[in-house]
């Protein structure tokens, strides 16, 4: 795997390989943070398309003070997170703790929930569920496996509450997925 | 946080199983292992071909951009030039040059002076400047 530095100084003299390379090495990372704070199909292809053109636009700015996927992963949440607030689409404070954990435990569909054999399938339904900045901490932590720090860069969240975020991400999810194991153990 | 939860979330974590029963740990292990699996969308196969076709075309329409303000730029100079030129009233006058038109020779004698000298400059001072340094 060509390094970062190395890749970047070739996608500047122009080549069209390099960058292509450096697509290839974090398409998966772009399509993780689109994907999952973005519902529609049409919208999430192009919207990774622009973060990767925006990439090459911006990469003589990029001074290697982070790791080149942390950039990516900021300019990759910052597209969606724009592109929520341009479709108008919820996109706010995190809603009070105590009232939107009441909802979201208790707004429950048991068709869903029946029909729902595949566990990881029902976690990852309700994930869409959460509030972006929710959905966002967790991909980058669970499937990118960045760290807090790293994490709070990209969001631009402090540690603490890209940790509280998490935690609290993790603890609806819990209590959701401990309605459906009780009603299954009851079955 | 509370702390119990906190805790029930360490070990699912680390990647290690609890000994400790209940549906909170079933849960939570279900919870993380469903996380690390992929969100369900992937980017067509020619992601990365699309991606630089759309920057070259978005290079080369910056490109003819570039170039039509350029020559808009020349335009509208050229037209503030000749507007000014005709609000004003400006008249070309030579100056001291019509003045100068009586004593031709002195110019031409002039010009040449000045081309000699530095013919000279160039062949004889500068060559032995640069052989005293060697």
């Amino acid at each position: 795997m060509t390094d970062d530095r190395t890749l970047v100084s070739r996608v500047l003299t122009g080549d069209t390989q390099a960058f292509m390379l450096l697509i290839k090495q974090h398409e998966r990372l772009v399509a993780h943070m689109v994907g999952r704070l973005i519902k529609s199909d049409e919208d999430r292809e192009e919207l990774c398309q622009d973060v990767f053109l925006r990439v090459h636009e911006k990469l003589g700015e990029f001074t290697f003070q982070s790791k080149l996927s942390t950039w990516i992963a900021t300019i990759s949440y910052r597209y969606a997170i724009n592109h929520l607030r341009k479709q108008k689409m919820l996109y706010s404070d995190i809603p009070e703790e105590e009232a939107f954990t009441k909802k979201f435990i208790e707004v429950s569909n048991p068709e869903t929930i029946v029909e729902d054999r595949d566990m990881d399938d029902f976690v990852l339904k309700l994930v869409e569920e959460l509030p972006p900045q929710y959905k966002a901490v967790l991909t980058l932590y669970h499937l990118e496996g960045m760290s807090y720090p790293e994490i709070g860069e990209v969001t631009k969240m402090p540690e603490g509450t890209v940790k509280n975020y998490l935690f609290r991400a993790r603890n609806l999810l819990k209590e959701k997925v401990k309605m459906y194991l009780g009603k299954e153990e009851l079955l | 946080m509370n702390s119990y939860e906190e805790e029930l979330q360490k070990n699912p974590e680390k990647g290690e199983s609890s000994d400790a029963d209940g549906l909170d740990i079933k849960a939570y292990q279900e919870v993380f292992r469903a996380l690390k699996k992929d969100p369900g969308y992937e980017i067509s196969s020619s992601f990365a071909q699309t991606v630089v076709a759309r920057m070259i075309s978005k290079q080369q329409s910056k490109s003819s951009k570039d170039y039509f303000w350029f020559g808009a730029g020349i335009f509208f100079l050229a037209i503030a030039f000749l507007a000014t030129i005709l609000f004003i009233d400006f008249r070309f006058d030579f100056g001291f040059l019509t003045g100068m038109a009586d004593y031709a020779g002195l110019a031409v004698f002039g010009i040449a002076f000045i081309a000699i000298l530095n013919w000279l400059d160039k062949r004889l001072i500068r060559e032995k400047h640069l052989q005293s340094k060697t």
